[in-house]
C-alpha cells in the first residue's frame, strides 16, 4: 500500500471518526464531569535531566491548574520495563492514569481495553481543542496514534517527536571531494567505498541492525513495508529486496560493517572510523558529546536526510512514543486529558524539547524556539527536514514489536551472506505469523 | 670472603651435577598455560569496568583499553547523578531480608527433605526441583497477582514496599537442594547419639545439623545476596517509585535508548561490586567447601 493512499485512509477514518461524534449528536460524556482536587499518575521513561525537569513542570501544573489536579509522575524504567509493567498491571488493575508507549503499545493495551479513545476529549466542546489547535499539529503526527484496527480511535497523543537520519562527518566528506552529502543511494554508496580505507582503518558507513532504518531505507525507495490489509506487512516486494541486496553488496564490497558493541556506530564516527552513520535525532547530543570528546579532537559535522532512489522524494521517518490516557473514573480520565493539553501547549512543549532535544508536535512551538535553534544550528536543520520533506511512520499495528525483532534479524543475516531473496521470503512469512498470533 | 664465595659457587655448581634434572613436565605447563588464560578471561571484564570507570566519555565511547588521565570525579558525579545513596540503602536493606528469611526457610524444608521420612518425600522433593526448570519471565505475572492480593487482604502494603521485594524470594530450590544434599550426608550415627540424649529433630537441626554446616549456608547466602542484589526486572514491576527500588535501576539510568554514558555506568558498577566482592572474600573458604561437599562440584 503506498503511504499517500495509506494516509488518505487514516484521514477518512480521522474525519469520519471526527463527523460520527459530532453527528451522532451525543451529550459530550465529560460535559458535567468535575476534575476538581483529582490525583493522576503518570508512568514515564525519562531519566536524569529530562526527569529534573519533568518534576519541575509537574510542580508548576500542580500550583497552577485551577482545578487543583495534582500530577504524580513515575519513572518505571525503558519501554520495555514499562510494557512489561503494563502487562502485569492489566490483570491486576492496578494501572495508571497516564503511560507513555509506542503505538504498537497502544495497540496491546487496546486489547485488553484499558485505554481512553482520547477523540472523545479532543473534540469536546467544553474541554477539547478548538479546530485551530488542532491544525497546529503537524499531521503526521496527528493522525500516527489513530488507530483504523481499533475503529479510528485516537490511543494517544503526541507530546515530542525524533526522526530518523544520516549523520556526516563534513570536513572528512569535503577531503574526498564532496561539498555536499549524497542524494542518492549509489551516490553513497560511491562515497563510502571511497572513504573506506583498510589500512588507515576507517569505513564509509557503520550500520547496526535497526528495523526503524530499514523500513526508512525502504521508503526512501519507494517501498512501504505495511500490506494492503489493514495490520499486514509486505516484506517481500522489491524495494525490500533491493535494500536487503544494497546492504550486502555493501558489505562485501567492504565499504559498510556492524560493530560489535551497542552504540559502537557513534562511537566510530566520533573517532573519525566511520564517515556516516543512520540513527535518530534524538542522538545527536550523545554524538555532540562523543565528538567533543573525541581522540582526534572534534570536527565538523552535519546530518541530512536518508539518500533515495533516482525520483523519489526526500522522506524522513519520524517516530516517537506518545502519551496514552487509561480507563478510570471519568474525573480522572479528564484531569489526564487536562494535563496532555497543558504539555502539548507550545510553551510548554518547547521547554520539553529545549531539555530532550526531541521536536514538537504542533507548529507554534517553532515560535519559542527560536533562541534554540539560533545556538543549535543543527536542531534547527533538523527541524527545517521536518518541515520540508515526506513525513511517514512505521506500523502502528500490534503485532510490530515482534516484527521489529525479525526485520533486526533479516538484515544481520543478509550482512552474514545468506539469499537476500530468501531472506525477504522468510521474512514475510516470519511476519504474517506474528500478525496470525497477535490476532488470536 | 672471596675465596668462601668461590668455594661455595663451586660446590653449588657441583651440586647441580649431581643432582639428575627433573623432566619438564609438560602437562603441567598445559595445565598452568590453560589456567592461566582462564584467569585471564575471568579478570579481563573486571579489568575492562574499572579501568571504563576512569576515563572520559570519549575514551570509553572510543574503546579506548586505559584512561589517559584518570578521572576518579567520575565516582562522585556517578554516585550524586544516580541517587546511589538512596539504592545502596535499599539494595543492602533488601539482600538481608531476603538471605535472613532464605536461611530460616530453606534450611528446615532441607532437613525435611533430606532426614525425615514421610510419604511422598521423594516425589515432592522432584516436583519442587522441577520448579528450577520454568524460567523467572513465566512467573512474573502470577507472582505479581499474588504480591498484590496480599497487599490487599494483609496490613501492610505489598507493592512499592519492602515485603513484595523480599517475601517471594525467601525460599527457592536451588537453596534448598543445595542444602538438602550436604544434610543427607551427615552420618545416621550423630542422629542415633542426639536420639539418646533426649534430642528430637529441631535440636538436632539447630545444635548439630547448623553448626556443621556453615560451609553450605555461606553458599546459600552468597548465591541469595548476589540475586538479590542484582535483581531489576522484579524490582521494576512491584515498585513504582525511588522509595524501594534497588542499586541496578541506579546503574539501567545510565545507558538510554539514544546513547549511553559507559563510564558513569562503570563507575557506578564499580560500586554497586564492592558489596558483592567483600561478602565473598570474608566468606571464600566456606563458599568454596560448601561448593565442593553439596555435589555441586563437577
Amino acid at each position: 500500500m503506498s503511504r499517500k493512499l495509506l494516509y488518505t485512509l487514516m484521514l477518512v477514518a480521522l474525519v469520519f471518526s471526527s463527523f460520527s461524534i459530532a453527528a451522532a449528536q451525543e451529550p459530550d460524556p465529560y460535559a458535567d464531569v468535575d476534575p476538581s482536587g483529582t490525583e493522576i499518575v503518570i508512568w514515564h521513561n525519562h531519566p536524569g535531566h529530562r526527569e529534573e525537569w519533568l518534576t519541575e513542570m509537574a510542580g508548576e501544573f500542580n500550583s497552577t491548574n485551577e482545578w487543583g489536579i495534582t500530577l504524580v509522575l513515575q519513572n518505571q524504567g525503558s519501554y520495555d520495563d514499562i510494557r512489561e509493567k503494563m502487562s502485569a498491571a492489566i490483570q491486576s488493575g492496578d494501572l495508571p492514569n497516564l503511560v507513555v508507549g509506542y503505538q504498537n503499545d497502544q495497540a496491546f493495551y487496546e486489547q485488553a481495553g484499558v485505554l481512553v479513545d482520547l477523540n472523545e476529549l479532543v473534540y469536546s466542546e467544553k474541554w477539547g481543542l478548538t479546530t485551530e489547535e488542532i491544525d497546529d499539529f503537524f499531521q503526521a503526527f496527528w493522525i500516527q496514534d489513530v488507530h483504523e484496527a481499533y475503529g479510528g480511535q485516537r490511543l494517544g497523543f503526541p507530546p515530542n517527536r525524533s526522526m530518523a537520519m544520516m549523520y556526516y562527518n563534513v570536513e572528512w566528506l569535503e577531503e574526498l571531494g564532496y561539498d555536499s552529502p549524497p542524494k542518492t543511494w549509489p551516490e553513497f554508496t560511491e562515497i563510502a567505498c571511497e572513504a573506506t580505507d583498510e589500512e588507515a582503518g576507517t569505513i564509509g558507513y557503520a550500520f547496526y541492525d535497526s528495523a526503524s532504518n530499514l523500513a526508512t531505507m525502504v521508503a526512501t525507495r519507494g517501498g512501504d513495508i505495511r500490506g494492503e490489509e489493514a495490520g499486514s506487512y509486505n516484506f517481500n516486494t522489491p524495494e525490500m529486496i533491493a535494500t536487503l541486496q544494497w546492504l550486502q553488496d555493501l558489505v562485501n564490497a567492504g565499504c559498510a560493517y556492524t560493530p560489535s558493541e551497542r552504540y559502537g556506530d557513534q562511537a566510530d564516527f566520533a573517532n573519525r572510523k566511520a564517515l556516516f552513520t543512520m540513527g535518530s535525532s534524538s542522538g545527536m547530543p550523545y554524538y555532540e558529546a562523543a565528538i567533543e570528546e573525541s581522540e582526534l579532537g572534534p570536527f565538523e559535522w552535519d546530518i541530512a536526510p536518508m539518500p533515495t532512489d533516482e525520483g523519489v522524494d526526500e522522506v524522513v521517518n519520524v517516530y516517537g512514543a506518545s502519551i496514552s490516557v487509561v480507563e478510570a473514573p471519568p474525573e480522572q480520565e479528564l484531569a489526564s486529558w487536562l494535563f496532555l493539553k497543558y504539555f502539548t501547549s507550545p510553551e510548554v512543549q518547547a521547554e520539553w524539547d529545549k531539555v530532550s532535544g526531541y521536536f514538537p508536535t504542533r507548529y507554534s512551538t517553532a515560535d519559542y524556539l527560536q533562541d534554540y535553534m539560533e545556538e543549535n544550528p543543527l536542531y534547527a536543520r533538523a527541524y527545517e527536514l521536518l518541515t520540508t520533506t515526506e513525513n511517514f511512520f512505521e506500523p502502528q499495528f500490534i503485532s510490530y514489536a515482534e516484527v521489529r525483532g525479525l526485520m533486526d534479524e533479516a538484515s544481520a543475516r543478509v550482512v552474514q551472506g545468506e539469499g537476500v531473496e530468501e531472506v525477504a521470503e522468510w521474512l514475510q512469512d516470519s511476519a504474517e505469523e506474528a500478525v496470525e498470533e497477535f490476532a488470536e | 670472603m672471596g675465596s668462601e664465595t668461590k668455594v661455595l659457587t663451586k660446590s653449588r655448581a657441583a651440586e647441580s651435577v649431581e643432582t639428575p634434572r627433573k623432566p619438564i613436565n609438560f602437562v603441567r605447563i598445559l595445565m598452568y598455560v590453560i589456567l592461566g588464560f582462564g584467569v585471564l578471561v575471568s579478570v579481563l571484564p573486571f579489568f575492562w569496568m574499572v579501568s571504563t570507570s576512569l576515563m572520559t566519555h570519549g575514551e570509553a565511547l572510543s574503546g579506548a583499553f586505559v584512561p589517559q588521565t584518570p578521572q576518579f570525579q567520575n565516582y562522585t558525579e556517578a554516585w550524586e547523578q544516580a541517587n546511589f545513596a538512596r539504592y545502596m540503602c535499599n539494595s543492602t536493606i533488601i539482600s538481608v531480608l531476603t538471605i535472613a528469611g532464605l536461611t530460616l526457610f530453606c534450611t528446615p524444608a532441607a532437613y525435611a527433605f533430606a532426614r525425615m521420612e514421610f510419604i511422598g518425600r521423594d516425589f515432592l522433593f522432584m516436583l519442587f526441583l522441577s520448579t528450577l526448570m520454568i524460567p523467572e519471565m513465566v512467573t512474573l505475572i502470577p507472582n505479581f497477582l499474588t504480591v498484590t492480593w496480599l497487599g490487599r487482604i494483609g496490613p501492610i502494603e505489598w507493592i512499592d514496599n519492602w515485603p513484595s521485594l523480599t517475601v517471594p524470594f525467601m525460599a527457592n530450590a536451588f537453596s534448598i537442594f543445595l542444602l538438602r544434599q550436604f544434610f543427607a550426608q551427615i552420618p545416621d550415627d550423630l542422629w542415633d547419639a542426639a536420639r539418646i540424649d533426649g534430642a528430637g529433630h529441631l535440636r538436632f537441626l539447630v545444635q548439630v545439623v547448623l553448626p556443621i554446616s556453615r560451609a553450605p549456608l555461606m553458599t546459600v547466602i552468597i548465591f541469595g545476596f548476589i540475586g538479590a542484589w542484582n535483581a531489576l526486572s522484579w524490582p521494576m514491576i512491584v515498585t513504582n517509585s525511588e522509595t524501594w527500588r534497588p542499586i541496578s535501576y541506579g546503574l539501567s539510568k545510565f545507558v538510554t535508548e539514544e546513547g549511553p554514558r559507559f563510564h558513569l555506568q562503570m563507575a557506578g558498577s564499580v560500586i554497586a561490586v564492592i558489596p558483592v566482592l567483600i561478602l565473598y572474600f570474608l566468606t571464600q573458604k566456606q563458599f568454596t567447601e560448601g561448593i565442593a561437599t553439596t555435589g555441586l562440584k563437577g
